[in-house]
């Protein structure tokens, strides 16, 4: 798996969640039904990365990080205090689906 | 000289502050720098014992000639045990409106009854989208969060304090805005929602029981209230209802939908209501919302059409109106029940009864669900602050509700009604909760008798009274600081003042025993309470000096039989009103006959202790003042040519003029009597030359049935009337008929009962009233 191929937008589609496998969609073309809030990862094309989740007030909240690939299908994500680093696997990967196990 | 509006005479005023009242000698300035503070009263009888019963035509012997025991319920000697509902004698028929008989019906003073009182509103900026970006962008949200936490953190440690201690009613504006007609939801879908937050907000939700067990004795109720408002900013009547057309087919967590400007509807002002956005939201987002602290213009709650209510466009799984209890809850300073840290363990959501938990859980989780290591009983993912479905949060806990009474104390104090709201002068009828009334009269012996309205039925019977011993030479005077007590204070045969309290469960010292308060008091007691366990008294000494005691929820200053000298020559009965917390305004009348204004600002007294300021006008009755908001007065006395005379304070200054006054027509015999039951609205009631009752009032705009017009209510009084207002559009009216039994009539939000000139009769042969 290249490292162009995560590269876009993808909202965590918590419903569809199988075990600690999470389930992620792409963000903008995905019927995602309402929900009091969902995650949003976004990996950019230099390895720039924005986490979005719901902040204290419900309101989606932007935190700012880099990603960088690992191989293997691994792959760390970093940020600054309010994203600390994480690693994940990708565990399936089509154009509609991103699935993530957390290391 | 009548008193007149002396707008046009502004320049008269001339020195406008440290005034001392005309007859205030030389001798009393002498007195007042001999002794400071802890004054006895002139002629005061040192002797009395603090708990004792009242002497009886000055006899000191504790045993009261008309003490009946300790019967808790009997009729009043000589009362008048028939006739439940009939009508007053001397009815005067059904005219709803009309000048008062004798009035003065071309009089329109000078108007200028305005006082401006829209609410200035500023832009908000479209682009915040944050609390974190609040944080940043405004230095002042920062400082005010500081405090908030501060005080939240006090309240945690140490949750007595709360100065709420009954129900908090909160009124709400709900702004529907709309671009496709589905998404203007109905009435009834927003009565539903309206509906769930009462049941959530009280504990009273059925499906609190399926807490599981573990949690189940942690669920608290929160003694909080919502309705929707009935009057707008402007004092007009509303439905609390803002509806909204717009070209917007989404909005987003930008605030675009709190201002007219952006497509959406302006904000309400935040002090005085929870606002409510209703509206499509885009990026399945349910809803949001604002912290305490930050700009009213932005200040509330934003919910999706179909996450609102529980029926109409409301969808499972957010059709159980949960999501407005959610953000509501953020609204009221809570925090989301993992600590909003991803999904870590070294959050907190600053509540010490909710376990640590990782993140947020979802959809319908199987208790128990463990993390941070939490178990057995794991996640409380049924709090509502968590983010599961509707139908899987449930509950408050005690601390949560401990944090929500603390904002309400604080950052939030202004709003709703309850503590911390203006709080009248005593009176013999009082009401220290909703639908509940205490009605207190002097009997044929002059002894105290009780009556109350417990929500359903009279107590002891419609017209049966509870003994209270004592032989009274003035009016009984009540306050009630909290739910479910009560302070009553009467002057004795002996001219000194006595007190006796309800403390929820006994009365104190005892059913027909009084507490001593020493003094040689001149008429009746004032009494009013700016807040829980505190209490001021003001009585005139025989010098006709202002005189003030006080207790302060654990002695009475300045001794429990001395008094604070306070100056001045008055005549009649001092006034005393509360606008907020630690704040007392106190009005005489001097003798020259104006009106004498004096004030505690919380640290000391305007203009000075023993200063009053001069606010103009013959006065021919005492004064009687209302607050309906905080750092508002409304002032009415009755003038020499017998019509009714209105001053107010705006914050500002004094209308119409710091010396004059606004004619109110009418022929009054005796003090007008004003209650306000809510925010710009004022119900001034008088008696006419023909004994009958006169009824005016201000809706926020306009006196009705005008200026100096009267709504006629029929009867033959012979006391003053005395009226109480337990709730928004309620009044409930006492007089005393010819035949000196009580009687009682009120509105109900939309009529007068037992009608517009009936009365309900109450019985008893009352002396005092």
């Amino acid at each position: 798996m290249n490292q162009a191929s995560i590269q876009g937008s993808w909202t965590h589609s918590f419903e569809e969640d199988q075990g600690d496998v999470q389930v992620y969609r792409p963000t903008h073309s995905f019927a995602f039904p309402p929900a009091r809030g969902r995650d949003t990862l976004e990996f950019g094309e230099g390895g720039e990365l924005i986490k979005q989740v719901p902040g204290p007030d419900d309101r989606p909240r932007s935190l700012r990080g880099n990603w960088t690939a690992l191989g293997m299908n691994r792959f760390r994500l970093e940020g600054t205090m309010d994203a600390p680093g994480q690693v994940i696997e990708v565990v399936e990967q089509t154009t509609s689906v991103l699935k993530i196990r957390k290391i | 000289m009548a008193i007149k509006n002396l707008s046009k005479q502004k320049k008269d005023c001339g020195r406008k502050e440290d005034y001392s009242m005309p007859g205030s000698a030389k001798t009393m300035e002498i007195g007042n720098e001999q002794s400071e503070e802890a004054h006895t009263m002139p002629g005061e009888n040192m002797s009395n014992e603090d708990i004792s019963g009242m002497p009886s035509g000055g006899m000191g012997s504790g045993n009261m000639s008309g003490d009946k025991g300790n019967e808790l319920s009997s009729g009043m000697p000589g009362g008048n045990m028939s006739g439940d509902k009939s009508s007053m004698e001397g009815d005067k028929g059904d005219e709803a409106s009309s000048g008062m008989p004798g009035g003065n019906m071309s009089g329109d003073g000078d108007g200028g009854g305005d006082d401006g009182g829209g609410t200035p509103r500023s832009r908000s900026c479209a682009t915040m989208d944050v609390h974190r970006q609040l944080l940043s962008r405004y230095p002042f949200y920062a400082r005010a969060r500081d405090e908030i936490e501060n005080l939240a953190y006090q309240y945690a440690i140490n949750p007595e304090v709360v100065q709420r201690p009954g129900v908090t009613r909160i009124p709400i504006v709900v702004h529907v805005v709309w671009n496709t007609p589905q998404q203007n939801i109905s009435d009834t879908q927003i009565n539903s929602q309206i509906d769930v937050l009462n049941r959530d907000f009280r504990r009273t939700n059925p499906d609190v029981n399926n807490t599981p067990a573990p949690f189940l004795p942690l669920t608290a109720d929160a003694r909080i209230e919502f309705f929707l408002a009935n009057v707008d900013p402007n004092g007009a009547p509303s439905t609390g209802i803002d509806r909204r057309q717009t070209t917007v087919t989404s909005f987003s967590h930008d605030d675009a939908v709190k201002s007219q400007s952006t497509g959406g509807a302006d904000a309400w002002p935040a002090d005085r209501y929870l606002n409510i956005w209703v509206c499509q939201l885009g990026g399945g987002l349910l809803g949001y919302a604002q912290f305490p602290g930050g700009p009213v213009t932005t200040d509330g709650v934003v919910i999706l059409h179909s996450a609102f209510g529980t029926t109409g466009t409301a969808s499972p799984p957010f059709h159980l109106g949960r999501t407005a209890t959610h953000e509501i809850g953020h609204w009221l300073n809570l925090n989301h029940i993992w600590g909003d840290d991803g999904t870590g363990c070294s959050g907190t959501d600053n509540v010490a009864d909710t376990p640590n938990q990782a993140g947020s859980n979802t959809g319908t989780p199987i208790f128990p669900h463990v993390s941070c290591n939490n178990g057995p009983n794991g996640d409380m993912f049924m709090n509502y602050m968590d983010y599961v479905d509707d139908p899987a949060m449930l509950m408050f806990t005690a601390g949560q509700v401990t944090r929500m009474q603390a904002c309400l104390d604080g950052p939030r104090s202004l709003i709703g009604i309850e503590a911390g709201a203006p709080r009248q002068s005593s009176s013999p009828v009082v009401a220290w909760g909703a639908n509940r009334l205490d009605v207190f009269v002097l009997g044929s012996d002059r002894a105290l008798y009780h009556k109350w309205w417990n929500g359903s039925a009279w107590g002891p019977s419609v017209t049966g009274y509870e003994a209270m011993g004592g032989v009274c030479t003035s009016s009984p005077q009540v306050v009630a600081w909290g739910p479910n007590r009560l302070d009553v204070f009467v002057i004795g045969t002996d001219s000194a003042l006595y007190h006796k309290w309800w403390n929820g469960s006994a009365w104190g010292p005892s059913v027909t025993g009084y507490e001593a308060m020493g003094g040689v008091c001149l008429g009746d007691p004032r009494v009013v309470s700016w807040g829980p366990n505190r209490l001021d008294v003001f009585v005139i000494g025989t010098d006709r000096a202002l005189y003030h005691k006080w207790w302060n929820g654990s002695a009475w200053g300045p001794s429990v039989t001395g008094y604070e000298r306070m100056g001045g020559v008055c005549i009649g009965q001092p006034e005393v009103v509360a606008w907020g917390p630690n704040r007392l305004d106190v009005f005489v009348i001097g003798t020259d006959r104006a009106l004498y204004h004096k004030w505690w600002d919380g640290s000391a007294w305007g203009p000075s202790l023993t200063g009053y300021e001069r606010l103009g006008g013959v006065c021919m009755s005492a004064p009687r003042a209302v607050a309906w908001e905080a750092n508002r007065l409304d002032v009415f006395v009755v003038g020499t040519d017998g019509a009714l005379y209105h001053k107010w304070w705006d914050g500002s200054a004094w209308g119409p003029s710091l010396n004059g006054f606004e004619r109110m027509g009418g022929i009054c015999v005796g003090q007008p009597e004003v209650v306000a039951w809510g925010p710009n609205r004022l119900d001034v009631f008088v008696i006419g030359t023909d004994s009958a009752l006169y009824h005016k009032w201000w809706n926020g705009s306009a006196w009705g049935p005008s200026l100096t017009g009267y709504e006629a209510m029929g009867g033959i009084c012979t006391s003053m009337p005395r009226v109480t207002a337990w709730g928004p559009n309620r009044l409930d009216v006492f007089v005393t008929g010819t035949d000196s039994a009580l009687y009682h009539k009120w509105w109900n939000g939309s009529a007068w009962g037992p009608s517009v000139t009936g009365y309900e009769a109450m019985g008893g042969v009352i002396s005092s009233f």
